[in-house]
């Protein structure tokens, strides 16, 4: 048992390929569609008419708050160890893939825009797992450490979510008085493949002096999963929100507020419930007659105080990865082209879903635009899943075509590869046309 | 020439990153870490009873009852009906020398009887228990149900006695009471057909009382099969990842006799292996003027077994088994035995192991 957890732990986190959130779209002006993921109000801030994505993107990442990227893949006893010793508070493994794919948008107004309309599809497949520090010890060191001692396991919960979305995005600038701004929205109907939910729960765990007896109390969990079912492509269905507004203080600065994901998945094909609670003591084989029982097995009498009910068919929902993003960004333009841009970002998970933490993440950036044909910028980020990283990106611009690639965390690992937790990469496209037509209107809220 | 370096300098640290987790080998090995995890967990838990210490929870007794115990039969002639004749007293020479008397609160009497006479025995005939050392109380009896008919019939009489009986001695013997045949109208010859075989069983399972002679030495055993863990669980445990093992057996032991712990591995012959717990003794309770245990004397101890993974193999493999017994002595003066004596034997175990991913 202790070994699938850890193996299922360390494996989570040696997937890494790099961060939590691409937030490297949002610096960098060349990819509108990625901007509008993050801020659905940015949809169309850019000087096109028609812009289009056929060619998937993909942002992998992988990230921990335990292991740097260094022990994860050269791993070594005492570096592990040194981690397990000093984690404090709780452990974030997380670890996904997403696949943006088609996309197209169209602006309305013939020289202003009035508003931009996008049909966008994504496919993510993500996963965490949030441990306490005491259970992470606990499976790693093993009890014995915890001898004649009550310990809260309380903080365990795991997610995952394997579902391909279509999105119809909306954006059109907006005066109040003197005040100008975007608002945005994009609604998402979402299938599932797969999915699996963990909700956080809490125990209390007793080992007695000399392993008399161990206790659990206040258990009380439950695991539900949708599996890959091949009877069906999919297993479940939801709908999810993102809403957003931008406030534009002249030309060079501009704030966002977005909240992501709002919304919901149900699974209802090839489901499987498992739920347990109450307190459990164990104390061994109890034999009655040590004359008469001649057989008896040691894991069985400990996994029968484990009383589970299991269930399948029977429908479950789990909430999505929710988030709220406050973003600034200052531009300083040559021109009518963006030739700097400085970026903050802020992000906070509502939940510990796939996709998304409580624990706080901050981003800032840089852009440099040589003659909007190639962007180059580096980035810095704390928090989230992985903790600190710095990365950097880089798109060109061949004819309509935009396309670039970034890391949140590569650079981080590569100077400081003992301290990094995170690796992601990055690959961008996309297609922009009509963009000359509405040369005089940027930024097109102007 | 600036912006051109630095374009430069970006895409060469682009290069490098995206191909750095490629140019090391060995990345991503697990497989050499060696970690050890230390576990401590309940194995089992018992406690010996009275009863099952003082062996006085299975007294068996084989009886012949042969011709010459029943002088009404006679050999060449034919038999008579037969009624309200007695056949005994039979010593139950089995009777283990262990104990001097014990009462009972509630004990069975199991009786088997095999009629190899040439006539049958007529249901309501008494098999009855009766002591003979300081009485001739009986203290066990029981009726035969249903006729049991001859050369081979086969019958039993099952008694649950309940309620305190009288003091049982050391020296019981048998009757048969109120015997009655139908006899037979031909000649038989009571030299081939001349015994009735009685089995007899006598389970006390509430032990009020039982007096135990002093110096006396005997044995408890049992085998057992024994599962650590299986595969379908807890995956397997390899002994080469086992670096200690160690069983920590709590005794408390409740009685005025003193006893050593052996335990043999034994493989799927029962030939021995190996041992544990190489006699480690448990000091009874203090025992008062009467010979018995005082309760509140009785202290826990803990016996500390380290094994190899040998043993530890042995432990987990289920074509071998344990054999462990309880070697009892007693103080030179006869002791006294309650039902609320009992031996306490918690098992847990420490096992550091190594973690393999």
């Amino acid at each position: 048992m202790k070994k699938i957890m850890i193996l299922m732990l360390l494996l989570v986190g040696a997937s890494t390929v790099n961060a939590q959130y691409n937030s490297l779209g949002l610096y960098n002006p060349h990819f509108t569609f990625n901007k509008a993921e993050f801020i659905p109000s940015k949809l169309g801030v850019n000087q096109s008419k028609v812009e289009f994505r056929i060619i998937p993107n993909g942002y992998v990442y992988g990230a921990n708050s335990l292991l740097s990227i260094q022990t994860v893949m050269y791993p070594t006893t005492s570096g592990i160890d040194k981690a397990v010793d000093n984690a404090d508070g709780h452990t974030l493994f997380g670890a996904g893939v997403e696949i943006p794919g088609v996309a197209i948008s169209y602006k309305l107004g013939k020289t202003k825009e009035l508003m931009t309309f996008a049909l966008t599809n994504k496919t993510r497949a993500l996963g965490n797992v949030l441990l306490d520090d005491q259970l992470l010890k606990l499976a790693w060191n093993g009890n014995k450490q915890f001898e004649g001692e009550t310990i809260k396991l309380n903080k365990f919960g795991a997610s995952s979510i394997a579902a391909t979305e279509i999105g119809l995005g909306w954006a059109m600038p907006l005066k109040v008085g003197a005040l100008k701004m975007r608002v945005g929205a994009n609604l998402k109907y979402l299938l599932a493949f797969a999915g699996g939910y963990v909700p956080q729960s809490e125990v209390l765990m007793e080992t007695a002096t000399d392993g008399r007896y161990i206790s659990f109390q206040n258990l009380n969990y439950q695991a539900n999963v949708a599996l890959l079912d091949d009877a069906n492509t999919f297993t479940g269905n939801g709908f999810a929100m993102d809403l957003s507004t931008t406030l534009h203080f002249g030309k060079e600065m501009n704030a966002s507020v977005a909240v992501l994901d709002i919304g919901a998945l149900t699974f209802d094909k090839n489901t499987y419930s498992y739920t347990g609670a109450g307190d459990v003591n164990i104390e061994g084989v109890v034999i009655d007659n040590i004359f008469e029982d001649n057989t008896f097995q040691i894991d069985s009498a400990i996994l029968e105080g484990f009383h589970s009910e299991n269930d399948s068919g029977k429908t479950f929902s789990m909430g999505m990865p929710s988030r709220l993003v406050v973003h600034l960004e200052k531009n300083i333009l040559n021109g009518d082209e963006v030739k700097h841009g400085i970026y903050l970002t802020y992000i906070q998970g509502f939940n510990n879903i796939a996709g998304t933490t409580t624990r706080p993440y901050f981003a800032t950036g840089y852009s440099y635009s040589l003659k909007k044909i190639l962007n180059v910028g580096p980035t810095v980020n704390y928090g989230g899943y992985g903790g600190f990283g710095l990365g950097m990106f880089l798109s060109a611009k061949v004819g309509p075509l935009r396309i670039g690639a970034g890391t949140n965390a590569g650079l981080s690992y590569l100077i400081f590869p003992s301290v990094t937790k995170s690796v992601d990469i990055s690959f961008m496209t996309t297609w922009v046309i009509g963009a000359k037509k509405e040369k005089a209107e940027v930024p097109s809220i102007e | 020439m600036m912006k051109n370096k630095g374009t430069k300098i970006a895409f060469l640290l682009f290069a490098a990153l995206t191909v750095v987790s490629c140019t090391k080998e060995d990345a991503f090995n697990y497989s050499d870490l060696e970690h050890t995890a230390e576990w401590i967990f309940p194995v089992a838990k018992t406690e010996i009873s009275a009863e099952q210490f003082t062996k006085i929870n299975d007294l068996r007794y084989d009886v012949g009852v042969v011709t010459l115990d029943a002088p009404f039969l006679t050999t060449g002639l034919p038999t008579p009906p037969i009624s309200a004749q007695s056949i005994g007293p039979l010593d139950l020479e089995g009777t283990d020398s262990l104990y001097v008397q014990f009462k009972s609160d509630n004990a069975i009497i199991k009786i088997y009887i095999t009629n190899n006479f040439p006539i049958n025995i007529k249901a309501g005939t008494v098999v009855e228990i009766r002591n003979s050392v300081n009485n001739t109380d009986v203290v066990f009896e029981g009726v035969i149900q249903n006729d049991i008919a001859a050369k081979g019939g086969m019958d039993s009489v099952i008694v649950n006695k309940v309620g305190t009986s009288e003091w049982v001695d050391n020296r019981l013997k048998l009757y048969l009471t109120n015997f009655g045949s139908d006899g037979s109208p031909n000649v038989e010859d009571y030299s081939i057909y001349n015994n009735i075989e009685i089995q007899l069983g006598i389970e006390v399972l509430i032990l009020n009382e039982i007096e135990l002679h002093g110096n006396i030495n005997y044995i408890v055993t049992d085998t057992t099969d024994f599962d650590f863990g299986s595969t379908d669980n807890v995956g397997e445990i390899k002994e080469e990842n086992i670096r200690n093992i160690k069983m920590n057996v709590f005794v408390k032991n409740g009685t005025p006799l003193t006893f050593a712990i052996r335990g043999y591995f034994l493989d799927a012959n029962y030939a021995v292996l190996d041992s544990v717990f190489n006699n480690a003794v448990i000091p009874s309770a203090l025992i008062d003027p009467n010979g018995f245990a005082v309760m509140s004397s009785v202290v826990e101890q803990k016996i500390v077994e380290e094994l190899n993974a040998s043993q530890f193999s042995y432990l987990k493999n289920r074509t071998q088994h344990i054999y462990y017994l309880l070697e009892f002595t007693s103080q030179p003066e006869n002791v006294s035995v309650v039902g609320e004596n009992h031996v306490k034997l918690e098992v847990t175990a420490e096992i550091e192991s190594k973690i393999t991913l």
